[in-house]
């Protein structure tokens, strides 16, 4: 049987929890120019309360929303309570603060729901394989990928056919004259820190019923995202999208085929954009 | 360039604080909770003893991580044990001291050292990291502390003349008579997937060598993943299938629980013939969907399964289920390390102050309920492995017993190659 067809699905299916994952980051980053680490505590959390509120009413729908809902409040929070007391020259107490938020919520996790590796069990509509031709793949997996496509054509439209998006659009390429022509920054800053914090919730809830949610889970996808970010560049919707494909690419078939160079395949194009192209693929010129 | 200072700086600080945390198996982990001590001890040993002073155990483990799980069942295991012989020991009180060594070797040496001068702790229980107890195998052996190793599967490491292992190692399981019964089921190609460390390895080498020659198996593909790996799915894309296939190798614990999912959602198990781990994959105390996922695999490992026919294991089983609300599984090394110190202890009359003699007590054979055990003079367990299905009926998965293969162990003195 030929595998790539099932190898190039797996690699798509990481590459829309990658693009959801870092998504908002990128468009944070881009245009507040703040580097939130805690951004990956928003998958955590969010698969956490994903299956908390499944727990309690086996509806998998309404653990996608709560995850999404609870992280964009919490976003909101971290971003109205804290970092905006910041100017975006302060990058140092902006990365110390978010990586103590990292820790701080890594521990909490820990404490309210332990140790074990956990899984929030999808539909039984979308339990087991399907059927594809010649290719058997899990159902929930083509789910994601339907899902992270749904999303990105989402997010492309927010961000270019809507005044929100033209806004934030506006605010990446030029903050300060944004804010001169009557443009309210700091609630825009809340809008879009709350949305790109929705996004992770709703990637780590979609993530948890086939890789679980488990302590340690928040690092292992920090640097996948920063891994995007850099590659694709930051405050491109489009370039999250391009890179989250190149990094799973690059994962999925060296796990695949060439096993022992699995270990550093996304750092290589991490490094090359570093080197030759710092702004990354889509990324703005500073 | 502001662009790349912005990154190049968080990225040097989250690198750092990377290295200076667990590795990426292993959360950033908190030590476990232990007893709190008095700040100043008497000397162990016979006026500890003769005192009535508490026989203490350090319990070396991790309870976090991948490996977190099998550590909070063990050290729960064995306070509840003791607490059924009204927490004493040959006349004394016996006290537990959890602690974590968080996989790193520094952290394991400071903890044991700290176990040993400052608690006085009559035996280590542990460390269960194959890579540890590799790596601090010369440390170890020049220490004045006795060690039971109740999880170090790897023959990279070998007793000193202070430590005994009770544990199936990584080549117990390689037994010439599995593979031809692998051969009587038809099976002709195999593949090995395998967790990339010491431990796993080892079994994998096991299986290689020993295991399905001797079934006349081919292996027709190999597979290595990092501990911790979440997504099994560029491994499992890759496996061929037919009724002739074979899926073994080393995977346990939380590696294991997602395989087992992830290769149900891609309907796996019913296109070989058979998945059969080795080690601690599927414990029956495992969540019921991870095993209910596994159903129709077969496992072979050191633990009996629930319905393993002796009486007096029967009774551990139905009083283990009444207090823990499981099946015991991985907990069996629990109760098998009880039994081994308890008898140490009764032999001793208490008194764990002669090196020696402990290790000697120690390593006296050993009946238990599922099968005596011996101990060679490397330390190292002559004991059955069992090979095992899991059934679900009633709702409850669980593994039960196919067939018992006595008598398994491993060279001594250790083979050249095996040296780490």
């Amino acid at each position: 049987m030929d595998t790539l067809p099932l190898t190039l699905l797996d690699a798509l299916s990481l590459a829309m929890l990658l693009f959801l994952l870092s998504a908002g980051l990128s468009i944070t980053f881009g245009l507040m120019r703040v580097l939130n680490m805690a951004h990956a505590s928003f998958y955590l959390l969010g698969g956490y309360i994903g299956l908390a509120v499944w727990s309690r009413t086996a509806n998998f729908g309404l653990a996608l929303l709560a995850a999404a809902a609870s992280m964009a409040l919490g976003g909101g929070l971290l971003y109205g309570v804290f970092l905006a007391r910041f100017s975006k020259e302060d990058e140092m107490p902006q990365v110390l603060l978010t990586f103590g938020m990292l820790l701080i919520a890594a521990e909490a996790a820990m404490i309210v729901w332990g140790g074990n590796v956990m899984r929030l069990p999808p539909p039984a509509l979308l339990q087991g394989p399907a059927e594809l031709g010649a290719v058997t793949y899990p159902r929930y997996r083509l789910f994601v990928i339907a899902a992270g496509l749904a999303m990105a054509v989402a997010l492309s439209l927010l961000i270019g056919r809507t005044r929100l998006g033209a806004m934030v659009r506006a605010g990446v390429d030029d903050t300060e004259t944004a804010q001169t022509i009557g443009l309210n920054m700091p609630r825009l800053f809340l809008l879009v820190f709350g949305l790109g914090s929705l996004v992770a919730g709703l990637a780590g809830a979609l993530g948890a019923p086939y890789l679980g949610v488990y302590p340690g889970l928040d690092f292992d996808v920090l640097l996948l995202a920063f891994a995007v970010i850099i590659v694709g560049g930051a405050g491109s919707v489009e370039g999250a999208f391009v890179a989250s494909l190149l990094v799973a690419l690059a994962d999925t078939l060296t796990k695949t085929y060439v096993p022992a160079l699995s270990y550093f395949s996304i750092y290589v194009p991490m490094a090359l954009i570093l080197a030759f192209r710092p702004r990354g693929l889509l990324g703005r010129a500073a | 360039m502001k662009a790349l200072s912005s990154f190049v700086v968080p990225m040097i600080v989250l690198l750092v604080a990377c290295g200076g945390a667990a590795p990426a198996s292993s959360p950033p982990a908190k030590p476990a909770p232990s007893s709190p001590g008095p700040a100043a001890k008497t000397a162990g040993g016979a006026s500890a003893a003769a005192a009535g002073n508490p026989i203490k155990l350090g319990i070396m483990a991790e309870y976090t991580g991948p490996f977190g799980v099998n550590g909070v069942r063990i050290a729960d295991t064995l306070e509840w044990l003791a607490q059924q012989d009204g927490n004493q020991l040959a006349g004394r009180p016996v006290r537990f001291l959890r602690t974590e060594d968080q996989a790193k070797v520094d952290v394991f040496q400071s903890e044991a050292r700290r176990l040993i001068e400052n608690e006085k702790v009559d035996l280590i229980l542990g460390p269960i990291n194959s890579g540890i107890a590799s790596s601090a195998q010369k440390w170890m052996n020049d220490q004045p502390g006795v060690f039971v190793m109740w999880e170090i599967g790897t023959v990279q490491y070998y007793p000193g003349d202070n430590a005994v292992r009770s544990v199936a190692t990584s080549w117990h399981h390689a037994l010439p008579s599995i593979g031809q019964y692998y051969a009587e089921q038809g099976i002709k190609r195999a593949v090995t997937i395998g967790l990339d460390y010491a431990a796993g390895r080892d079994f994998v080498n096991g299986e290689m060598q020993k295991v399905l020659p001797a079934g006349g198996v081919q292996v027709v593909r190999q597979s290595w993943v990092p501990i911790g790996n979440a997504d099994f799915g560029p491994v499992i894309s890759q496996i061929p299938t037919g009724q002739d296939v074979l899926i073994t190798g080393a995977l346990w614990a939380a590696d294991a629980g997602r395989f087992m999912q992830q290769a149900t959602d891609f309907g796996l198990k019913n296109k070989v013939k058979l998945i059969a781990f080795p080690t601690a994959f599927a414990n029956d105390d495992d969540d019921q969907a991870v095993l209910k996922a596994g159903e129709g695999m077969y496992v072979y490992n050191e633990m009996p399964p629930p319905d393993y026919p002796n009486p007096e294991y029967q009774k551990f089983v139905t009083a283990y289920r009444q207090k823990f609300g499981v099946n015991p599984g991985y907990a069996t090394k629990a109760y098998l390390t009880y039994l081994q110190v308890k008898q140490a202890a009764e032999a001793l009359k208490g008194d764990f102050s002669d090196r020696k003699k402990t290790i000697e007590a120690l390593r006296a054979p050993l009946k238990t309920p599922f099968g005596d055990i011996k101990f060679d003079q490397c330390g190292n367990a002559i004991r059955s492995i069992f090979l095992k299905e899991i059934k679900a009926a009633g709702g409850v998965a669980q593994t039960s017993m196919v067939k018992d293969f006595p008598d398994a162990s491993i060279p001594c003195p250790q083979p050249a190659e095996w040296k780490g």
